[in-house]
């Protein structure tokens, strides 16, 4: 099996998991372990001077070994994703940077214009970008052009579990770039997490599939297993699609 | 002097730097995971004992919190 690399970093396991939306804590916890992800997404967001829960996503993850990667979920234009990525860089000391600009409230689909400004200033700025972007193979190959470690676009919208929405433009996107691609959201359920590995794709972010199923921890052990079957079968390389039928069994040697 | 943090306004005592402003919230400025900026710039921890805030300074203290 070729490595999973994001930057200088191999990692075993080609599930990313977010860390959102999880019935509480602890079915979190067993969630991440049971999907085998290496590396998790959290947000950057203001301390509450209130919070007494005494739970520390950071400290947790940072315990167990995983490899944070900060997001700019929330952020609608270049400005706020590069202060969002600095202010992450700095409590997460890290230089990983899952970007995400948002262009609209409703779909969450990205602003492409922003998000390349921005990925172009954190590249520079030494961040390893990680875009969240549309399945155009136009924009992921411009991502690539600037440095970006990898490439993610949507499956389908965020949180939709509708699943790989434009196989083809998956294909293309994958001839077309050499940086990690990775499926970012839109994953419902094991099979297409299955689809976008046979697809070619080196690995599937996703997040609310395994939080809001009905039993998250067996969902992300699902998740892991789909992760790993598709990839082997884009390895071992699918038989072509037929309209007609091809006899498996011998057709000699028949009973008269 | 007046400030806001997180959004909040607050009173707070003159020439405060980031590492007083975080005793004075409770907070502890030596543990991990935590990020300042005044007027949307970071502030690296290494100044936050020389960095003093300002009158009408906007103060952002953020951490990660369960993303996707």
């Amino acid at each position: 099996m070729q490595e999973f690399k994001i930057a200088d970093q191999t990692y075993t396991s080609r599930l990313l998991i977010g860390t959102s939306g999880y019935p509480n804590f602890h079915i979190m916890t067993e969630s991440i372990a049971a999907s085998g992800a290496e590396i998790a997404t959290v947000s950057m967001r203001r301390v509450k001077f209130t919070d007494t829960s005494g739970e520390n996503l950071f400290a947790l993850l940072r315990e167990r070994g995983m490899t944070i990667l900060p997001n700019t979920a929330g952020c609608f234009t270049a400005k706020d994703a590069i202060l969002t990525a600095n202010l992450a860089r700095e409590a997460l000391d890290t230089s990983l940077i899952k970007l995400e600009v948002i262009g609209d409230e409703e779909t969450l689909f990205p602003d492409v214009e922003q998000l390349l400004s921005a990925a172009e200033t954190l590249v520079k700025d030494d961040f390893t970008v990680l875009p969240y972007c549309n399945d155009d193979p136009i924009t992921c190959k411009k991502l690539e052009d600037i440095g970006c470690a990898a490439v993610m676009p949507l499956g389908a919208p965020i949180g939709s579990g509708m699943g790989i929405r434009n196989p083809y433009n998956i294909q293309i996107i994958r001839d077309l770039v050499q940086v990690p691609l990775i499926v970012d959201a839109g994953v419902g359920t094991a099979s297409d997490a299955a689809i976008a590995m046979e697809l070619g794709c080196d690995g599937v972010l996703l997040n609310t599939a395994v939080a809001k199923a009905h039993r998250p921890v067996l969902m992300a052990e699902a998740m892991k297993k789909a992760v790993e079957a598709g990839r082997a079968a884009f390895l071992a390389g699918r038989i072509p699609r037929k309209l007609y039928a091809t006899a498996s069994s011998p057709q000699v040697g028949m009973i008269e | 002097m007046n400030i806001s943090v997180n959004g909040e306004e607050k009173t707070v005592s003159p020439d405060l730097n980031i590492h007083d402003l975080l005793t004075v919230l409770e907070m502890d400025p030596t543990q991990a995971g935590i990020a300042v900026a005044v007027d949307r710039e970071v502030i690296p921890k290494t100044e936050w004992q020389t960095i003093e805030i300002r009158e009408n300074s906007e103060v952002e203290i953020i951490r990660a919190v369960q993303g996707g």
